[in-house]
């Protein structure tokens, strides 16, 4: 009987549970009127999502923070002119870039890490499981920006690839085909540094 | 490491991460913007210079078709009879479209001839030379007739008064001035099978029914087979009032063909002193036959049996 509970037990066959992004356009004209309960209706959902394409940008968790916080309260000032498009994460989304674009412009530099620095890397500390830490730091060092972008957004969300593909303002084959790709990256990747 | 796992690794790293911004973001004082800029401003479906090519490709798309279909739309119909018979088509601006031959004699007029950006007068006066060069027109004694179709009356009378014009004007210096007969034509679907069937102009058509308007008993298949002088001759002999299609003073100019008058006065000879033939057309005469009675129902009867052996004889 305990030879087949070894065979039987599989912690890499636990089912991911999603939080489901369905954003009311109405909590935008909410909050345009100072509601704050709407604020933090928007926040809930969105934390994560949000929290996952900052990161796909800035590669950093402290960085990606700071977008966070500032998109959020670009939100709060924006909200009132709002226009309902059936997009509202797009709005997010565009918020974030634009805010880390501008912040680029100004600070003039990306850096991009090579595979060696990765173990090295402290800006992932939170992350607890190695494991774990390994898979994000290739998905944000090793995968173009939207690739990373589908794939942590699939990966948090759950969103469909179609939803994702608005959200992105991708097409929907567009975003496929990347996916697709970033996984197979990733895998080569992660055997590699499996050998090394 | 599968799809699964990597996605796997990829939630719970960033579901680990720590993440307090609520309090901060709502504690922070709320500045409301007057309007968008260029980190909230929404986007489109399309980027503005997407959606200003898109709107620049249909514009050029429909001032394309605009202009196939106001060049390539027939405005005018112009019939050219001789006995070649020709029809041209014309657009708005007067530019020829299409030229088509009617019968064989007109197939050979319009050989090789090519009409592109030309005019619906130039067009008409190079036909004409065409005509006279192969001896269609040659005298002054010779018909022209000109149909002209058109939605608008007004442009349809003002075209063939041009025409008619043009080709005078053009023939003067050769010393040649045929009686140019003009018509005005309607449209009509069942004219055009007529004249498909009898391989004439609408044009011609149109006079013949005219005629037939005027007399009765004169038959289509009959009129049809005559050569425009002699459709136009046998009118003018039997006095038709011709006046709303040939003016009076090109009415005056026409002769009869001897071939009609011919014919005519030969039946007239023969109808004195004679009995009546025996025909179930010939209306019988109740006087003796010493005097040829002036009765026109009874000469158009004839003619048209003589016209119908002429025919023959022709073929």
């Amino acid at each position: 009987m305990l030879l087949f509970t070894f065979i039987i037990e599989d912690s890499h066959s636990e089912l991911i549970t999603y939080k489901k992004i369905e954003i009311d356009e109405n909590l935008f004209s909410r909050i345009g009127e100072s509601d704050m309960t709407a604020f933090d209706e928007l926040y809930q959902i969105t934390e994560r999502a949000l929290y996952a394409y900052a990161l796909s940008l800035s590669k950093c968790h402290d960085e990606a923070l700071d977008l966070m916080h500032d998109t959020y309260v670009r939100v709060i000032s924006a909200a009132h002119l709002y226009k309902p498009m059936g997009k509202p994460l797009a709005w997010l989304f565009t918020i974030a870039k634009n805010l880390y674009l501008s912040q680029i412009r100004k600070k003039g530099r990306v850096v991009h890490m090579e595979i060696g620095q990765i173990h090295n890397d402290r800006r992932f500390s939170y992350v607890t499981d190695p494991e774990d830490k390994m898979v994000l730091q290739v998905a944000l060092n090793q995968l173009t920006r939207e690739e990373s972008q589908i794939v942590l957004l699939y990966a948090v969300t759950g969103m469909k690839h179609k939803d994702i593909a608005i959200s992105l303002g991708l097409g929907l084959s567009t975003t496929l085909s990347k996916y697709h790709r970033a996984i197979k990256k990733m895998r080569i990747y992660l055997e590699e540094m499996e050998g090394v | 490491m599968d799809e699964k796992n990597i996605l796997k690794h990829l939630s719970d790293s960033i579901n680990q991460a720590p993440i307090q911004l609520l309090e901060t973001i709502k504690d922070k004082p709320r500045v409301k913007q007057l309007r968008h800029d260029e980190i909230t401003r929404q986007k489109n479906g399309l980027s503005s210079m997407k959606f200003m090519t898109v709107v620049a490709s249909v514009f050029v798309l429909a001032s394309i078709v605009n202009f196939q279909l106001q060049y390539r739309t027939v405005d005018s119909r112009v019939y050219l009879d001789v006995n070649p018979s020709l029809m041209i088509e014309s657009n708005r601006q007067n530019k020829v479209i299409d030229i088509t031959a009617l019968n064989p004699e007109g197939d050979k007029i319009i050989e090789d001839y090519k009409f592109k950006g030309r005019t619906l007068n130039q067009v008409t006066i190079d036909l004409v030379d065409k005509l006279v060069l192969s001896e269609y027109i040659s005298n002054s004694d010779d018909l022209i007739l000109v149909s002209v179709f058109n939605d608008d009356k007004e442009k349809a009378h003002l075209q063939k008064k041009e025409l008619k014009t043009a080709i005078l004007k053009h023939l003067k210096p050769k010393s040649i001035q045929p009686v140019i007969l003009t018509l005005a034509i309607d449209q009509s679907n069942n004219k055009n099978d007529m004249a498909s069937k009898y391989k004439i102009s609408e044009g011609k058509l149109t006079l013949i029914r005219n005629i037939m308007n005027l007399s009765p008993k004169l038959k289509a298949d009959v009129l049809e087979k005559l050569p425009l002088d002699q459709l136009v001759g046998l009118a003018k002999y039997m006095e038709l009032d011709l006046s709303q299609v040939i003016e009076k003073q090109d009415l005056d100019k026409i002769v009869v063909p001897d071939a009609i008058k011919d014919i005519i006065e030969e039946d007239d000879k023969g109808n004195k002193g004679n009995d009546a033939p025996d025909d179930d057309k010939k209306v019988k005469d109740d006087d003796s036959d010493d005097d040829a009675k002036d009765d026109s129902k009874e000469d158009e009867k004839e003619v048209e049996k003589e016209v119908e052996k002429e025919d023959d004889d022709q073929e």
